[in-house]
């Protein structure tokens, strides 16, 4: 059942058919939607006794999946707008959020708030996470209640009575506030009304199909629209199951691709990021989608490449929508998939419950097959940025700042970005926030940061530095201070020293000489990498009798054509030769993919 | 029978705690099923395993010096193999009349292979009470397969109930039923039996060459109706267990042989014999010769098997040659279809006849049978 509003939507959980419904499965417990209730009024209860209002800012920025999201939903039902701040977010960038928007109260953890030096308020829970001794199997054979440890959230709330007397809002009030990096490096606040999420909780509804039994798979950062909306808001909307079993890491994509069975996956929702990820560390799971339950591999935040999406398709013989939308039109707005009219590979579809256009700089509406920037209208486009007098709107189309044209089926294309942003996994970084931090250090003259392409991040950022005559600095010390200013996501993956920033006649950095000047610096490396897996493909094919792609190395011995047991011999032997190494026994043994193989030449090759 | 009896009587608490008990102890109540079960039925087949498994896993766990505890661990795990397998002392000896530890041609080949992944980096942090639940488990611990440990993780992690899984379990403890009961003992062991001891004595060959196809299908059906009900006892329990036979006697070659009979046996020979001798020593011939000696020493330590190994080694190694110099490559469909009949047929009566190295009492009554099928007597 949909509901219309945020009351509704907290009191549709009481109903007894939901309430023992499995909300979240997190990575310390697993809670039903009567859990959820009684924890939405509990908190309720705590933000009357402190006398907040209808229409207060409260920040929400606590680790905990399950008291994130009921802190979040009662200050909703309540009428109270959330200031979203990651519990990562350094100091420098909280001061900037709190000088734009005034705050009633907060919800975070003791460390943070003594960090970010929170203003006194009528509402303070610091928030720790209860540890420990919760699921003894005596404790839950008797049913025995485990005891509270203080200093919990829990332990705050126990004594609290519960409020079920939430608020009807209306649909133009502010529910939440998500800070996006601004291009001049300060946070630019994204406020998001009821009624911009109710319409899009709706559409994305429609649009993924979810039923009663659907379970929707996200890890996704609940302080990022895409993890926030699609996955906890559209569960909870839809009254399904949201899996957040662990944080997302390069080691768990097992486990990951293991959750689809073991917790009837019906829906995935991840990034192009993740994407590239999965397909290069899942040898061996190539079914893992192919359940019962699983309908749609669902992909958002950022371009998905056609080679990405091809090959997770054909990889994984899975259903792939893929999704543009901002944090500005709440997450969607356009939509390939699944519906077959809107599928083509390369695109992201057609507009769903919104409207888009094609503008030139002059705001005249560009027709089919010309490339121009790209505007959105519609409910679930939010109204304006937060005390800025940006004027981001066009005959009430928000412009995106992304360049993009529609083909005569009314597809859209998604073509390069007019704004200099970086889009790194799916998170937007303004270079000028990292520049600016750069050029504070002492020992730096001036610096430059940049997007690099980057196949499994889509951008990597890229720092040149000018070092103060006579001052040195490595890269680690650079990291290092940039640690201490800046969110872990946005840290420049390499650094690199330049004697100076090559500049143009207006005094701006010209970063295509920049990207040369580096890329000449690294070429000798790359080409001596390039040349072994060559070799090692030639001795390959030699052995298997067989062709080998690139993609083939990473494939594991028992899925590549004619690698048995003498021509894994066979090729142990040949490379040895070629390369006029000696392989141990324990080196022939550990030859499972060729990239293993390729990994063990390089550092035998390295040390000779 | 009877192990099928203890197998099929100790599913039913095992499937109430597998399902019934909180998630985290859920497999180790299967393991606890085994412990009680195999204490029940032998003590010294439980001290063995107790002892081996702790062992393996501290001496992993603290001898810093990996290549040490690989040698330490592979050293004690065969000599307490050889000890308990081996045939050779007087019939009054005390070390004839010993008791054979229950599953233990399994574990100790389990058990190896958790070290040689772990020297091999495949394996890591492994939790004790893990290590435990994947020797103890009990579908697989008496008759197969040599099931994997990061396989076993696997299964462990994503098992859930599943109405069709369990239902495809049910199914497979039916086929394995039939093949043990219906095929193999009443088809096989008695009518076939009977049918070849009227034979008389004009047709000694016909009856020595169908003797040989009985022992080998009814030791494939035995052997692969055992591995039907672990196998299904296993997806009674949510996991699923390696296969261990494909249609063997369709293999076209004696190598694919060793890929459809006996697979989690044969793999671990591949993988821990042929690949380390192999690499050392950089002469597949031996490493074939000598993997097909220990996967023959794992069913008996005795001259039958050795010989038996042996055959299968060098029939392995000459087709592996004949492979490598002649390349048949027909493009008539007939031809292929001709030369896959021939193949198949060649390979089986290969696998058929080298049945006679074993299913005899002696070495010198196996060559009376080799005798007769070359007409030599």
């Amino acid at each position: 059942m949909q509901v219309e509003s945020f009351k509704g939507f907290i009191e549709a959980l009481a109903e007894d058919r939901v309430s023992k419904k499995v909300f979240l499965k997190s990575n310390t417990s697993e809670y039903t939607y009567g859990n959820l209730l009684t924890r939405i009024r509990r908190v309720s209860g705590a933000v009357k006794n402190c006398g907040i209002s209808p229409g207060d800012n409260v920040v929400i920025s606590v680790s905990d999946d399950f008291e994130m999201i009921s802190c979040f939903l009662a200050l909703l039902a309540n009428g109270i707008t959330v200031v979203l701040i990651d519990p990562d977010a350094k100091k420098e960038r909280v001061k900037k959020i709190l000088s734009t928007v005034s705050i009633h109260g907060w919800i975070c953890s003791k460390e943070n708030a003594d960090a970010w030096e929170l203003p006194e308020t009528s509402l303070a829970f610091s928030v720790e996470a209860q540890t420990g001794s919760s699921s003894k199997l005596l404790n839950k054979l008797l049913k025995k209640e485990t005891s509270l440890q203080k200093n919990t959230f829990e332990f705050y709330l126990k004594d609290i009575e519960e409020s079920d007397d939430f608020r009807a809002v209306s649909n133009n009030e502010i529910a939440y506030i998500i800070f996006t990096s601004g291009s001049t490096g300060n946070p630019k606040g994204v406020p998001i009304s009821h009624g911009n999420i109710l319409a899009h909780l709706k559409t994305l509804s429609n649009q993924y199909e979810l039923s009663q039994s659907s379970v929707i798979m996200n890890f996704l950062s609940l302080y990022h629209a895409d993890g926030l909306v699609q996955g906890a808001l559209l569960a909870t909307y839809n009254h399904v199951s949201l899996i957040r079993p662990f944080k997302f890491e390069i080691a768990k994509i097992p486990h990951l691709l293991d959750a689809v069975y073991k917790f009837k996956v019906s829906h995935f929702v991840t990034v192009p990021t993740m994407l590239v990820l999965i397909n290069k560390y899942s040898e061996g799971y190539e079914k893992c989608f192919e359940t019962n339950d699983f309908k749609y591999l669902i992909s958002s935040a950022s371009f998905l490449e056609s080679g990405l999406w091809n090959e997770t398709v054909q990889r994984f013989q899975v259903k792939l929508v893929n999704v543009y939308g901002l944090t500005e039109t709440v997450a969607g707005g356009l939509f390939a998939g699944p519906s077959p009219d809107s599928v083509i590979i390369g695109s992201v579809g057609k507009p769903v419950d919104c409207e888009a256009a094609i503008f030139d700089r002059d705001g005249r509406e560009l027709g089919e097959n010309v490339t121009g920037e790209l505007g959105l209208k519609g409910d679930n486009v939010f109204k304006s940025y937060l005390n800025s007098d940006d004027n981001n709107f066009h005959q009430r189309f928000f412009m995106t700042g992304d360049l993009a044209f529609r083909d005569p089926s009314g597809i859209y294309y998604i073509k390069g970005r007019l704004k200099n942003v970086i889009i790194k996994g799916g998170i937007n970084v303004y270079p000028e926030e990292i520049i600016e931090i750069l050029n504070q250090h002492p020992d730096i003259l001036e610096a430059h940061v940049f997007g690099q392409n980057d196949p499994i991040w889509g951008e990597k950022i890229y720092a040149a530095v000018v070092l103060e005559a006579n001052r040195k600095l490595s890269p680690i010390d650079i990291i290092g201070y940039c640690q201490m200013h800046i969110e872990s996501e946005k840290l420049p993956s390499a650094i690199y020293f330049v004697n100076s920033l090559p500049k143009g006649l207006s005094g701006k950095v010209q970063i295509d000489e920049l990207r040369k000047t580096i890329a000449m610096s690294s070429v000798d490396d790359n080409g001596k990498s390039e040349s072994i897996r060559t070799d090692i493909k030639k001795l390959a094919v030699k052995a298997f009798n067989t062709q080998i792609e690139d993609s083939d190395f990473s494939k594991h011995s028992s899925n590549i054509v004619g690698w048995d047991s003498l021509a894994h011999l066979s090729l142990a032997t040949n490379v040895e030769d070629y390369f006029k190494i000696q392989l141990t026994t324990k080196d022939i043994l550990g030859i499972s993919t060729l990239e293993a193989l390729e990994s063990i030449v390089q550092k035998k090759v390295a040390g000779q | 029978m009877e192990e099928l009896s203890i197998i099929l009587l100790a599913t039913l608490p095992a499937l109430l705690g597998c399902w019934l008990l909180p998630e985290d102890y859920q497999i180790k109540a299967v393991g606890m099923v085994s412990f009680f079960l195999l204490a029940y039925l032998d003590a010294l087949s439980l001290a063995v395993l107790v002892t081996t498994s702790i062992f393996t896993y501290y001496t992993l766990d603290r001898l810093t010096k990996e290549k040490l505890a690989i040698l330490v661990i592979g050293t004690i795990l065969a000599v307490i193999f050889l000890f308990f397998k081996v045939d050779f002392a007087s019939p009054d000896d005390f070390i004839r009349n010993r008791a054979l530890p229950l599953g233990m041609s399994y574990y100790i080949f389990r058990q190896l292979h958790f070290c040689l992944e772990v020297y091999k980096g495949n394996i890591n942090d492994v939790k004790f009470a893990s290590f435990m639940s994947y020797l103890f488990f009990f579908p697989v611990f008496l008759v197969g397969p040599i099931n994997r440990y990061p396989e076993w993780e696997r299964e462990i992690r994503r098992r859930r109930w599943d109405a069709d899984v369990f239902s495809l379990g049910l199914e497979r403890i039916l086929y394995g039923y039939v093949k043990i009961v219906i095929l193999g003992n009443y088809f096989i062991s008695n009518g076939l039996y009977k049918f070849i001891f009227n034979l008389g004595e004009e047709h000694k060959w016909l009856a020595s060459y169908l003797d040989c196809i009985r022992y080998a299908a009814n030791s494939y059906f035995q052997f692969a109706g055992y591995s039907d009900i672990a196998i299904g006892i296993s997806l009674l329990m949510g996991i699923r267990v390696v296969e261990n036979f494909n249609f063997p006697f369709l293999a076209i070659n004696i190598n694919d042989f060793w890929k459809r009979w006996h697979i989690s046996l044969s793999q671990w020979c591949k993988d821990y014999i042929f690949l380390p001798i192999a690499s050392y020593t950089r002469m597949p011939i031996i490493a074939i010769v000598s993997s097909m000696l220990v996967l023959g020493l794992w069913h008996e330590v005795s001259m039958r098997y050795v010989i038996w190994g042996i055959f299968h080694g060098i029939g392995i190694a000459a087709w592996q040659l004949f492979d490598k110099h002649f390349q048949f490559d027909f493009r008539n469909r007939l031809a292929q279809i001709l030369w896959r009949i021939v193949s198949v047929i060649l390979t089986f009566n290969f696998v058929v006849v080298s049945f006679a190295w074993i299913k005899e009492g002696s070495f010198i009554e196996a060559l009376g049978v080799f005798r007769t099928l070359l007409f030599l007597n």
